[in-house]
């Protein structure tokens, strides 16, 4: 196993500018000390991603990431035959006076294999970490395709046999919760639920990734996202959009959170304009909350 | 009744078997993970620790997750409990069997039998629009049948024609040879691009039903709907509503038809009160649409439209299905009346966000709908 201890998860993670919680750390240890899958569910954009992508930086290997989505097949996700240069190469050989069985070996050759995610994460030197991200939005036959290979760690390929994984990946699955994953994936994972930040793990997100922001600031930023968050709203703001705002205002040398740039700017936090519109609606509202003195207008 | 014991391997093994009343599926593979994620020295360091080994061992679920902390100090607290002397468990036991009182089967019975109660006769005759005459059928078998076969034809429609289909994909299919050698017939008997076709995949039904005072003259039919419906097609789920909303596809499921209405009646409070479709669809958005809601779900209202809640709220849920649905089929039982108009608040919340709206009120009106293009 690549960790010493449970500590050296938390302080290897914040080295790479992810906070992280306990739950997260003891999810991630115990996954890679029992060889097991992670599976993570939350909102969008709390960072489940994120937590693949910095996993492979750290263990310095290889992220090999399928994206799920509804119609993914089998093809898509593990391999393909090369068909139009197996066709190519049966009109070059036509000629020869090979036997069939012969023919039949040189077309079902390994150069004529497409390897595809989940060929690929199984046939490397050092074990990648393999991203299946928002699996909900794949087809339930995938799933339990996905069941198959997680439990023996081999493909079979009728044409030329099954294919042992050379060595076992770290699978991270992701979940935004669109469709329930059946029970049976659920076991054979562990289960980690990422929730929007607290305000003190938002506000220290914020002072590693925009450093350069005014303290006051960020402050204000998080209370007001954290407000937001209470409201009723068809898409509810994550840390992505919270970064984005941030890098904004401080692009723009701000130092207080005031009406009018909000109302300006709201487009960055929330997406959808019915949801604009219910913000704009109890801005005074939010700004008491969020115990911002707003100046008078002159 | 938990046991004291010290020894961690016996101490995970109740641990799991009290989880497993609570509905965690744990077996004998959760409990050796857990335990061997216990044989870490650094994880038995502090009793924090060793509370998050077990949550993100025995955890599946975001509501496990949230249940866990507390169902861990209970189970501590029973632990502490088992210590003490057996005479005051048996003291618990006997608490455990005062007498509960008896579920209101005569009621639901009443309704179902066609006793009317004068509440519902005046209700029929303060409507708007009265559904008199057509509510008169008795229940007896023939009934029955008659809605198993109704339901079953229209079961036919909307599932099993789509899923005998093939249908041309850009994804992988089967090998469709009559579209691949049109597509090649240039390149001289060569087929170079093939032509994939696939299934069309099995639909699934969610039925909402409203079973609030105003739709009290039709839940009897309602529910035999519900109940043919589930007999007949095993990938559908069952909702009732009325200020709440329940889950009883569990409860339907039972051998006959009074079985069923027994169970339901334990489980639903409030059985013909008040009307709150938003806070009801809400709760569905909630808590159930990612689980049942996906592009092959047809969804099927059950309701009148008539309600107290906020409008805005039926609207936002209204969509928020919708567009996450194949298909939102709201049947109205008062649409029978030729005057009829979708005016009332809930309804026309909710119109922008119906694909078809049919009327349903009685055995003969299910044929309206095995004729509709559903």
């Amino acid at each position: 196993m690549y960790w010493k201890n449970l500590s050296d998860v938390s302080t290897q993670l914040e080295a790479k500018n992810y906070i992280s919680t306990d739950a997260i750390n003891m999810s991630v240890y115990l996954s890679a000390k029992l060889g097991k899958p992670l599976l993570i569910e939350g909102p969008p954009g709390v960072g489940k991603t994120e937590i693949a992508k910095v996993l492979a930086e750290i263990y310095d290997t290889e992220l090999i990431r399928l994206q799920c989505y509804e119609g993914l097949s089998v093809e898509h996700a593990i391999y393909e035959w090369d068909y139009h240069r197996q066709l190519l190469a049966l009109k070059l050989i036509e000629a020869d006076s090979l036997s069939l069985t012969e023919k039949e070996g040189l077309i079902f050759d390994d150069k004529y294999l497409l390897r595809r995610p989940l060929l690929q994460s199984i046939s490397q030197e050092k074990s990648p970490v393999l991203l299946l991200d928002e699996l909900d939005r794949a087809d339930e036959e995938f799933e339990s395709f996905l069941l198959e290979l997680l439990s023996d760690w081999q493909i079979s390929i009728p044409e030329i046999g099954s294919i042992k994984a050379k060595t076992k990946p770290y699978v991270i699955i992701t979940s935004n919760r669109t469709r329930e994953l059946s029970e049976a994936l659920r076991r054979r994972c562990m289960y980690l639920w990422l929730d929007y930040p607290t305000m003190e793990k938002e506000r220290e997100i914020i002072k590693r990734k925009v450093p350069e922001i005014n303290e006051a600031l960020s402050h204000e930023i998080c209370a007001f996202m954290q407000e937001l968050r209470q409201m009723r709203l068809n898409k509810v703001p994550s840390i992505a959009e919270t970064l984005d705002w941030a890098f904004a205002l401080s692009g723009m040398h701000i130092e207080h959170l005031e009406r009018s740039m909000v109302e300006d700017t709201l487009g960055i936090v929330l997406k959808d304009w019915k949801d604009i519109r219910t913000a704009q609606d109890s801005l005074s509202e939010l700004f008491e909350r969020v115990g911002v003195i707003q100046k008078l207008p002159a | 009744m938990i046991h004291r014991s010290l020894n961690i391997p016996d101490l995970i093994v109740t641990f799991c078997r009290y989880l497993r009343q609570h509905d965690y599926q744990l077996g004998a593979t959760e409990e050796r993970d857990a335990l061997l994620s216990l044989a870490d020295k650094d994880i038995l360091r502090s009793e924090e620790r060793f509370a998050l080994c077990l949550k993100s061992q025995l955890c599946k679920s975001r509501r496990q997750i949230t249940q866990f902390n507390l169902l861990y100090d209970q189970f501590w607290k029973e632990m502490d409990r088992a210590t003490d002397s057996k005479i005051k468990d048996r003291e618990e036991e006997k608490q455990e069997q005062a007498p509960r009182r008896p579920p209101p089967i005569q009621e639901i019975k009443d309704w179902l039998y066609n006793n009317e109660s004068n509440d519902t006769y005046e209700l029929a005759q303060e409507s708007a629009i009265s559904a008199k005459g057509t509510n008169k059928v008795h229940p007896d078998e023939t009934e029955l049948k008659e809605v198993f076969y109704l339901v079953n034809q229209v079961i036919q429609k909307i599932a099993n024609r789509r899923s005998r289909r093939y249908e041309y994909t850009n994804k992988r299919g089967t090998i469709d040879i009559r579209k691949s050698i049109r597509k090649n017939l240039l390149s001289n008997d060569e087929i170079i691009n093939l032509s994939r076709k696939v299934k069309k995949k099995n639909i699934k039904v969610v039925l909402l039903c409203d079973v609030s005072k105003s739709m009290d003259l039709y839940s009897r039919f309602f529910i035999q709907f519900m109940y043919a419906f589930k007999k007949l097609m095993h990938q559908s789920e069952l909702f009732v509503f009325s200020t709440r909303l329940y889950h009883i596809t569990e409860e339907i499921s039972a051998d006959t038809l009074s079985k069923s209405l027994e169970q339901i009646t334990k489980k639903v409070d409030d059985w013909a009160s008040g009307t709150r479709i938003g806070e009801s669809l809400d709760h569905f958005v909630k808590d159930y649409s990612h689980r049942y809601l996906s592009s092959k779900t047809v969804i099927f209202m059950l309701s009148d439209g008539w309600d107290t809640g906020d409008p805005e709220l039926i609207s936002e849920s209204m969509a928020s299905i919708h567009k996450r649905a194949m298909k939102v089929i709201w049947l109205n039982p008062l649409m029978q009346n030729p005057e009829w108009k979708p005016e009332v608040l809930g309804m026309s919340a909710a119109m922008p966000y119906i694909d078809l709206l049919l009327p349903l009120h009685n055995v003969d009106s299910i044929r309206g709908l095995v004729r509709a293009k559903l």
